[in-house]
């Protein structure tokens, strides 16, 4: 007979648990978004329990007529440009950095090795690193 | 029209997720990767003008902690960069931060000690980079599960021992 791991048992902390690794693996990945979306929600869900019937009609009503205005799209679409533009803009901005680091790195190297400043090595380093 | 700005909505929020994980994510963590690829290139250059032996423990020192921080600065894994700082802080690799420090202390190429003080700060802005959002934001939740869960404990422990680490030798 083979020793088998007890399994774990349901219970309210193991699920509080996996919602704090859940967070954790959403931030660790940069997803913010998510992150400000899971806190609306709960924002919203709580705002929602604590709120009188009466309150939460005129509430929801009110939502209901924000979105269903004819422009509305106009705004989460212009978000959504800004953030893509400022996304591209961004990464441009730093490779073009490096390909001018890279450029000065290599005209250094060539002036230095023609002129006799510099030697050649005799072992490289390589970091083994590739992009994924 | 609700449906439609429903839905409108929801996909420019899926877009901007995508392209946070897909591009702005990879480029900040790149920033990081590019600084230390200069160090590394800063380093060969000064081997190659004769300023620091290219044969030396401490060439070659500075050279293995600088590529393995290259292929470690990524954030797939959770908490590996602490892990592999707390692997520096045990020893368990070929060279630790306190062997650079020493190194760099009795070396006599004033390029060499810069190298090795940037080197410090870069490191130590990568590991904020690729755990302050995880602590910080968490940080509250993190520390109500730990009084109840051994394994968030020791993680809170781990964190706090490679983040006072690291943070000794940037300064």
């Amino acid at each position: 007979m083979t020793d088998q791991p007890e399994p774990l048992q349901a219970n309210g902390w193991y699920v509080l648990l996996e919602v704090v690794r859940g967070i954790l693996r959403l931030a660790q990945t940069g997803n913010i978004i998510g992150l400000v979306l899971i806190a609306l929600i709960a924002q919203v869900a709580f705002v929602t329990y604590k709120l009188t019937p009466e309150m939460l009609d005129r509430q929801m009503t009110e939502a209901y007529h924000l979105l269903s205005r004819e422009k509305f799209y106009i705004f989460p679409l212009c978000a959504t440009i800004l953030a893509i533009s400022f996304f591209c803009f961004y990464r441009c901005r730093m490779l073009k950095e490096e390909i001018k680091r890279i450029s000065e790195v290599r005209s250094a190297l060539i002036h230095g090795l023609e002129h006799g400043t510099m030697q050649h090595l005799a072992k490289h380093h390589p970091s083994n690193y590739t992009p994924e | 029209m609700l449906f439609l700005n429903i839905i409108i909505t929801l996909l420019c929020i899926w877009i901007v997720m995508y392209m946070n994980t897909a591009f702005l994510q990879p480029a900040l963590l790149d920033r990081y990767r590019f600084r230390l690829f200069s160090l590394r290139d800063r380093l060969a250059m000064a081997a190659m003008r004769g300023e620091i032996e290219a044969d030396s423990t401490e060439y070659s020192a500075l050279c293995t902690m600088i590529n393995m921080t290259i292929r470690l600065a990524r954030n797939v894994e959770p908490l590996a960069f602490v892990q592999f700082i707390l692997q520096l802080k045990n020893k368990e690799t070929a060279y630790s931060f306190e062997d650079l420090k020493t190194m760099s202390e009795a070396a006599r190429a004033d390029e060499y000690k810069k190298i090795v003080n940037e080197y410090f700060a870069i490191t130590c802005s990568l590991f904020r980079f690729n755990t302050s959002v995880v602590f910080y934001l968490v940080a509250l939740p993190m520390a109500i599960v730990a009084k109840f869960s051994s394994t968030m404990a020791r993680w809170l422990k781990k964190f706090k021992d490679a983040k006072g680490y690291v943070s000794s030798f940037a300064h």
